[in-house]
């Protein structure tokens, strides 16, 4: 029941996110930088759920995120279960669940989840639509915000996304 | 075959949400359309968090700038501060000026209502109210201006006193509440006549003279009967405040309120061409 329960909850705390994201982003820098805010979520489901249930979580919150973003239709939804998956396959090493460990997957996902739709984005767009490669400088900068405001979202996440049973890392078992 | 597919489950959800999301995005990606259903109800479900992150980040920053971060807040309320000040004591000296011009402005009208006198403005320079001596004010104008011992004092609101003492640029007044000052007036509404002696402090005279068979009531409002030889007729000297008959003897009493108030005299007219004071001061002789 309460496995269960995660995954609407990550959808509401997608939308929480998204919303304090963008009002937090104006109030700050007018929207000169940016902030994803959703991604430290993604992380906590890798670390902190089941393959199943990670993954349909991460689908939801990337359709969410897909919502948001008002891109072509599955772009983030398919990076968000990539980045999944990379978060357990990242996980499994070292101690991803210290605040340190937290704070650098983060990081990571929101720079890979950037470059990732930075390049996915260069394959399908014609000539000229196309980001260019200097995008990536704001990705850095939004990975290392991201990366720096995982922590406290990480707090709140175990409060709220009560912590069922921590599965393994790793992909398959 | 449902064996396989139990038993690679995790990989078969995974697989299709990978795959399928990345075969929308490639067949879609070329032709982007309207916004979809779920992005406006990303919107409307976002919007209403929005706002209220909105006020409250906002309340927080504006908390943080107002009650913490009140770095040069001190210089700025300092400065503030003097400013404030320096309005205030302009406001002040507006606000005397105007007051100033409200009693000239009376002044004014008081001497122009009364085209049979001639005065002179003067400003009260200096104020001798000693109970042990007499109850006088000091005026900038004397001699030299054309003012004359027993000559008339009086402002807007009536009887001041009379010139007592005079240099050439300076007078001294004797006010209407001193022991010695005594004015000829009459009740004006019964006409009936009397005096009004000061007692020796600024605050209710004494009527004097005043017949016991005389009309006379609390409220009556006295003015100067002209029959003193100093003060012409008509200018208002005070209210009858409590009469007080005997049981037998000629006069009844009552003390007078005082129209002006000589404690807040800052502005006085000499009545110059008013009835020359050849006459017997009243405070000698009794105006009967």
């Amino acid at each position: 029941m309460r496995v269960w329960l995660r995954i609407p909850l990550a959808a509401v705390a997608t939308l929480v996110l998204v919303a304090v994201g963008a009002s937090v982003t104006r109030q700050l820098a007018g929207g000169a930088i940016s902030v994803a805010l959703a991604v430290p979520l993604l992380v906590w489901l890798g670390l902190e759920t089941g393959v199943m249930e990670g993954a349909i979580g991460a689908a939801v919150v990337g359709i969410l995120l897909d919502g948001a973003a008002g891109g072509p239709w599955g772009l983030v939804t398919f990076l968000s279960v990539v980045v999944f998956l990379g978060v357990r396959v990242a996980a499994s090493p070292f101690d991803a669940r210290s605040t340190l460990g937290f704070t650098i997957l983060s990081a990571l996902a929101t720079f890979a989840m950037g470059f990732g739709a930075v390049l996915l984005l260069r394959y399908v767009a014609p000539e000229g639509a196309a980001p260019g490669w200097g995008l990536l400088g704001r990705v850095l900068v939004e990975a290392l915000l991201t990366g720096l405001a995982a922590p406290p979202i990480r707090w709140v996440l175990d409060r709220l996304l009560v912590t069922a049973q921590r599965e393994p890392a790793g992909v398959l078992r | 075959m449902f064996s396989l597919l139990r038993r690679y489950r995790e990989v078969i959800v995974v697989a299709v949400l990978v795959v399928v999301p990345l075969g929308v995005f490639l067949a879609h990606a070329r032709h982007p359309g309207d916004r979809t259903a779920l992005d406006r109800f990303v919107l409307v479900a976002t919007w209403p968090i929005e706002k209220g992150v909105d006020w409250a980040v906002t309340g927080v920053l504006e908390g943080w700038q107002r009650y913490v971060w009140l770095r040069g807040v001190e210089n700025s309320a300092r400065d503030l501060s003097r400013t404030v000040n320096e309005l205030r004591a302009e406001n002040a000296e507006l606000s005397q000026l105007q007051a100033e011009n409200e009693r000239l402005s009376q002044l004014l009208l008081f001497v122009k209502s009364r085209p049979d006198v001639r005065a002179v403005g003067a400003k009260v320079i200096g104020t001798r109210m000693d109970p042990k001596g007499l109850q006088l004010v000091t005026i900038d104008r004397g001699s030299e201006d054309g003012i004359r011992k027993m000559m008339p004092v009086v402002t807007a609101a009536g009887v001041l006193g009379r010139v007592h003492t005079l240099t050439p640029h300076a007078a001294d007044v004797l006010l209407l509440s001193d022991r010695n000052s005594s004015i000829a007036v009459r009740v004006e509404r019964s006409r009936a006549r009397a005096n009004v002696r000061g007692q020796g402090a600024p605050g209710p005279c004494r009527l004097e003279y005043a017949l016991r068979s005389d009309d006379l009531i609390e409220g009556d409002e006295l003015v100067t009967s002209g029959t003193d030889g100093v003060f012409p007729r008509g200018l208002p000297v005070g209210v009858v405040h409590q009469v007080k008959r005997g049981g037998h003897g000629l006069y009844q009493a009552s003390e007078v309120n005082p129209a002006v108030d000589v404690n807040r005299v800052e502005e006085v007219m000499v009545l110059v061409s008013a009835d020359p004071p050849g006459a017997q001061p009243a405070a000698q002789a009794p105006a009967r």
